[in-house]
């Protein structure tokens, strides 16, 4: 019986010692190797020497317009923009050169997964995939809005989308764009933009927020041959 | 008396894995340590990660949260020599087992990634059972007085 009951003494210390060892261990996981915090800073003076506000290009330099897209991973009517237009944009309307469409990073405040959402594009983007996980993100926007940590989501689609996930798993933890991101929301913000989507064509911000493809392409035709007219005129 | 000790310890690392894994699915831990490339991120991300609304991590955690509370249970001294511990262990953790094939079956054939701490854990229900269902084949005598 006493033989019993040093064994079960003992079992209990490695029982013990085992809880003890697995609890420091999810701790340790749980703080040693957090993703870096997303800080959103204010706009009013940019820091100098920061990295300029580039947004993500299609299509040509030379296009006679340029169309500012300043959107939002989390918001609802960038995803519809995103989904029922912007495949027109990239299929009909980019490859006639007459635009250079710019997506603009603007995450919003309260918006608490875009950051990192915007942060996850531009990762993919370093690897030149940045618009297949724009359409991945507004796609399943639905779905990772409502993950407690939306991360492993963008994982997925990384993985989807052919990108090499170790770096993009070191770019995402890291938030390395995040610089840039900022850059383009503070210029965003000087800019006066007060929602998204926001479009700007040639500098000039677009009194109607929600674009149709026709409103587009008539807008875009427009100024094109406006373009065009003045070119000629130029080399007489 | 040993395999209920070793059932005891067996549930409290499938609990801790449990647990770990529930973290992470609720946003505590940002990543999981896992080897390949990302099998268990894929995995506990993916739709099936959830069963009927909630995270299947958790399901883990209850069940072996009942399996160490059985097993200690069979551990006082009053029940060592009744077989009941025991027999509820091997019928819980033959549960665990089917419900950890499900979820194998889904990794291999529909989700198509497999995840280490997942592994871990099957493992674990499975040797639960194998020590479970052994000593009831052979039953565990109390230590002469």
């Amino acid at each position: 019986m006493a033989e019993a009951g040093t064994t079960l003494r003992t079992f209990y210390i490695v029982l013990g010692l085992i809880a003890v060892i697995g609890i420091v261990l999810i701790v340790r996981a749980a703080t040693s190797h957090p993703s870096a915090p997303i800080v959103m800073a204010e706009c009013s003076g940019p820091p100098l020497g920061g990295p300029p506000a580039v947004g993500h290009v299609l299509g040509p330099d030379s296009a006679p317009v340029q169309i500012d897209e300043y959107s939002d991973f989390e918001c609802p009517f960038c995803a519809r923009f995103a989904i029922v237009t912007m495949p027109d944009v990239r299929e009909r309307l980019i490859p006639t050169g007459k635009v250079r469409w710019r997506f603009m990073d603007f995450p919003l405040q309260g918006h608490t997964k875009s950051p990192v959402a915007h942060v996850a594009a531009s990762c993919a983007a370093d690897q030149g995939k940045f618009w297949e996980m724009e359409d991945a993100l507004y796609g399943d926007q639905n779905t990772w809005v409502e993950e407690k940590n939306p991360e492993g989501k963008f994982l997925e689609y990384a993985r989807r989308i052919g990108v090499n996930t170790d770096s993009f798993r070191v770019c995402l933890q890291e938030r390395r764009p995040w610089p840039r991101i900022e850059a383009t929301r503070c210029l965003g913000e000087k800019l006066a933009v007060g929602g998204t989507p926001t479009f700007f064509i040639n500098g000039r911000q677009l009194a109607e927020p929600t674009l149709a493809y026709d409103d587009l392409t008539r807008i875009v035709d427009s100024i094109a041959a406006l373009a065009a007219a003045r070119t000629p005129a130029k080399r007489r | 008396m040993r395999h209920r000790m070793a059932a005891a310890g067996l549930a409290l690392i499938g609990l801790l894995v449990s647990i770990y894994l529930l973290l992470y699915k609720v946003g505590v831990v940002g990543s999981l340590r896992c080897v390949g490339s990302g099998g268990c991120e894929r995995v506990n991300t993916s739709s099936w990660s959830s069963f009927l609304g909630v995270p299947v991590a958790a399901f883990g955690v209850a069940g072996y949260l009942v399996l160490l509370g059985v097993a200690m249970y069979g551990l006082r001294a009053d029940q060592l020599e009744r077989p009941r511990a025991t027999g509820w262990l091997a019928v819980l953790s033959a549960v665990g087992v089917l419900f950890s094939l499900y979820l194998l079956a889904l990794e291999l054939f529909v989700i198509h990634a497999v995840c280490l701490w997942c592994t871990v854990s099957g493992v674990t229900i499975l040797a639960i059972f194998v020590v479970s269902a052994a000593a009831l084949r052979r039953p565990s005598r109390a230590p002469a007085p």
